[in-house]
């Protein structure tokens, strides 16, 4: 079936016109940092490609999460100002020997999203184009970071894919959202994950679709005043039924916190613009063969105070599948 | 062919009244090398003046700065990029910045995370022994000092982005400031390059010029600091490392006033915006005698850090030039700037402006 991608990706990114499908994977986990400057390190699994099939990572994305860890735990986004990384692997050290801010890995031109969804959406533009047979859909779980914050009320969550037809060239979007309960009157949906009707991300055509891009949004509580969504309360997974390899994009094979932690922080996903601290691996990135991987290290450059942090790491790319 | 990062810039030395056209100096947008210089970008920045609203003591329209200001820009050889002063934002046009602060701190006027960046469409050897050394001027403020604020020191970080041949790769290598003998920011009477808005007087902005030159007190990482050691092999340690040569690619610079963002808006009592602190620190880079380019300065003096940053900038405007333009030896460009008739009147505003031009490229050095 992957033939069918070769006119879309010769427009699309004509390096890559080789013949072989892609699948996008978000390699992601959480790293607790205490005040101190104490480096941590993630589990050695968790950046590896544990899949039968080479990994072509193409960026690093980093966040604070926006989960209720307690009073000591800071998720002031601006914090991330104060967390230094150092990845390691081949005995070398990327970027360098000495831990580097998170600003200064960010090297993503044109990140920012318009002011009055800039706290609320991501764009993953993929490099690399996913064909979504006919008959295929995308199966998209979500959740939410942390409930009972405020009073009743419903958080939506709305997932778009965009694509063209492989041989009309026409333009495609799947669209849908789902609503999760904030509150205990909902019903405690809250962090639980819950499905978006697969129906509405199915292909019924009678072509397969080249997906080149994918947008998720988390809106304001509608009982609540403000017009402000905040990504970062969002969690997302997405799994290819009927087609693909039939494993979940975002992948967390480190230590977790518990089932909470099955979905990634939404905010991960904005690879091409939303609200994390985006690395553009140089050079065309790094290829993973299976089994290989690097570990990652972040330490918290507070020195005192309830500025304890929770960062989420992804490294993004395409599974290559020959 | 050895390239090397030039800027051209130039700040007025004196705040501009009203409805008034400046030349500014032609002998600062000049090629004054023995060989050609490439030009990509020009930017424009609101030097030391507040570019976000948020507080009932902000300058009202206070981007009226920007707003209000046109700029032209002449080349040699040529009749002129536009007849007219075109306004300042006439120039966007490239997605530099980054994201917004977040809403629960509508006064901080860094971006989210305050980065600014330049990476070099030609990169320039870093080669062993010949690292340069990069110094940041001081932020201080020319008013007597408030003591809610007194305290705080911004941190400032910096690499130099690399590209080693062994890894195929881009790396880096950075130097954070500490927070003790190398603090960066000071107050307490020390006169600022440039005007700097947060005075005294409870809540309204002092930006009363102070042409002072730089303070003495700068920061410096030194060569042995910006070394190119990032990425090395472990096990050839990191002294071996320094003695490796690599290309730097670019720099990025960050600044963290998360601290004096929050301190300076509970200043006084009054809810105050303050600036990200890249619109107010000079940079400067001094290459080694032993360089390979001969030791030249990569632009003159002190520019702001945002004047040198044209790939990732949340406060100044990017204007990448389409056809590049080439200054050859002795060539200059010419740059005015028309002011407007601002009607920002606070108080202590004054109607004055105060705008940095830079045009941002490289040098082509013919290697002997």
């Amino acid at each position: 079936m992957s033939e069918h991608l070769g006119p879309i990706l010769a427009t699309h990114a004509p390096a890559l016109c080789t013949g072989r499908l892609y699948e996008p994977r978000l390699l992601y986990a959480t790293l607790n940092l205490p005040v101190g400057g104490a480096i941590q390190r993630f589990d050695s699994n968790v950046f590896r490609n544990g899949e039968r099939y080479p990994l072509h990572l193409t960026h690093l994305v980093w966040a604070v999460r926006d989960r209720d860890y307690g009073a000591s735990v800071s998720t002031a986004e601006e914090q991330l100002q104060r967390v230094q990384a150092r990845l390691t692997w081949h005995d070398s050290w990327y970027m360098g020997f000495d831990p580097m801010d998170l600003p200064l890995w960010q090297n993503q031109q044109g990140i920012a999203i318009p002011e009055p969804l800039a706290s609320g959406a991501v764009t993953w533009r993929f490099l690399r184009p996913i064909e979504l047979p006919t008959r295929a859909a995308f199966e998209v779980s979500c959740s939410l970071e942390r409930t009972q914050l405020e009073a009743d009320g419903t958080i939506p969550i709305a997932v778009c894919f965009r694509g063209r037809g492989i041989k009309s060239r026409q333009e495609f979007m799947f669209a849908s959202r789902r609503s999760l309960g904030f509150g205990n009157a909902n019903g405690g949906l809250d962090v639980n994950l819950q499905i978006v009707p697969v129906a509405d991300f199915t292909n019924d055509g009678v072509e397969p679709i080249a997906i080149t891009d994918m947008t998720i949004s988390v809106g304001p509580q509608t009982l609540d005043t403000s017009p402000v969504g905040n990504i970062r309360l969002g969690r997302i997974n997405v799994t290819m039924i009927q087609g693909g390899t039939g494993t979940p994009f975002a992948q967390n094979r480190g230590t977790t916190s518990g089932a909470a932690d099955v979905d990634c922080p939404a905010v991960l996903w904005g690879v091409s613009a939303g609200r994390a601290v985006v690395h553009v691996i140089p050079d065309g990135g790094w290829i993973l063969e299976p089994g290989r991987g690097f570990d990652a290290e972040m330490l918290n450059l507070n020195a005192s105070g309830n500025f304890n942090l929770n960062v989420a790491m992804g490294a993004a790319g395409y599974l290559v599948v020959p | 062919m050895l390239y090397e990062p030039r800027v051209l810039w130039d700040t007025p030395s004196s705040p501009l009244p009203t409805s008034t056209r400046v030349r500014l100096d032609r002998d600062h947008f000049r090629n004054g090398e023995p060989f050609d210089h490439v030009y990509t970008h020009i930017l424009i920045a609101p030097v030391g003046i507040p570019h976000r609203s948020g507080s009932d003591v902000s300058y009202g329209a206070n981007a009226g700065a920007l707003y209000d200001v046109g700029v032209r820009v002449r080349f040699p050889e040529r009749y002129g990029r536009s007849r007219l002063a075109l306004n300042t934002y006439g120039f966007v046009g490239k997605p530099t910045a980054t994201w917004y602060p977040n809403a629960a701190r509508p006064y901080a006027s860094s971006g989210l995370v305050n980065i600014m960046a330049w990476h070099f469409r030609k990169s320039t050897p870093l080669l062993p022994l010949a690292s340069p050394e990069i110094a940041f001027t001081q932020w201080a403020r020319s008013a007597a000092s408030t003591a809610d604020i007194d305290d705080v020191r911004p941190e400032l970080s910096m690499c130099l982005y690399q590209k080693h041949p062994w890894m195929g790769s881009r790396m880096g290598t950075t130097r954070r400031a500490g927070t003790n003998n190398t603090m960066l920011f000071s107050f307490g009477g020390l006169k600022s390059p440039f005007p700097f808005p947060v005075g005294p007087d409870a809540g309204a902005y002092d930006i009363a010029a102070d042409a002072e030159l730089v303070g003495s007190e700068s920061i410096v990482f030194a060569q042995n600091e910006m070394a190119a050691s990032a990425g090395a092999p472990r096990n050839l340690g990191r002294q071996t490392q320094q003695q490796l040569s690599a290309q730097i690619t670019g720099f990025g610079i960050t600044v963290d006033q998360i601290d004096l963002d929050d301190d300076a808006n509970g200043a006084g009592g009054a809810p105050r915006v303050y600036m990200p602190l890249q619109n107010m620190a000079g940079i400067q880079v001094r290459p080694p005698r032993s360089a390979p380019g001969g030791g030249r300065y990569w632009w003159r003096d002190y520019p702001v850090i945002s004047l040198v940053c044209p790939t990732i900038n949340d406060v100044a405007i990017v204007h990448e030039l389409r056809q590049p333009i080439r200054l050859m030896s002795g060539d200059c460009a010419e740059v005015e700037l028309a002011t407007g008739t601002n009607n920002v009147t606070v108080d202590t505003f004054r109607t004055l402006f105060n705008i940095g031009v830079s045009m941002c490229g490289y040098a082509e050095i013919p290697v002997q």
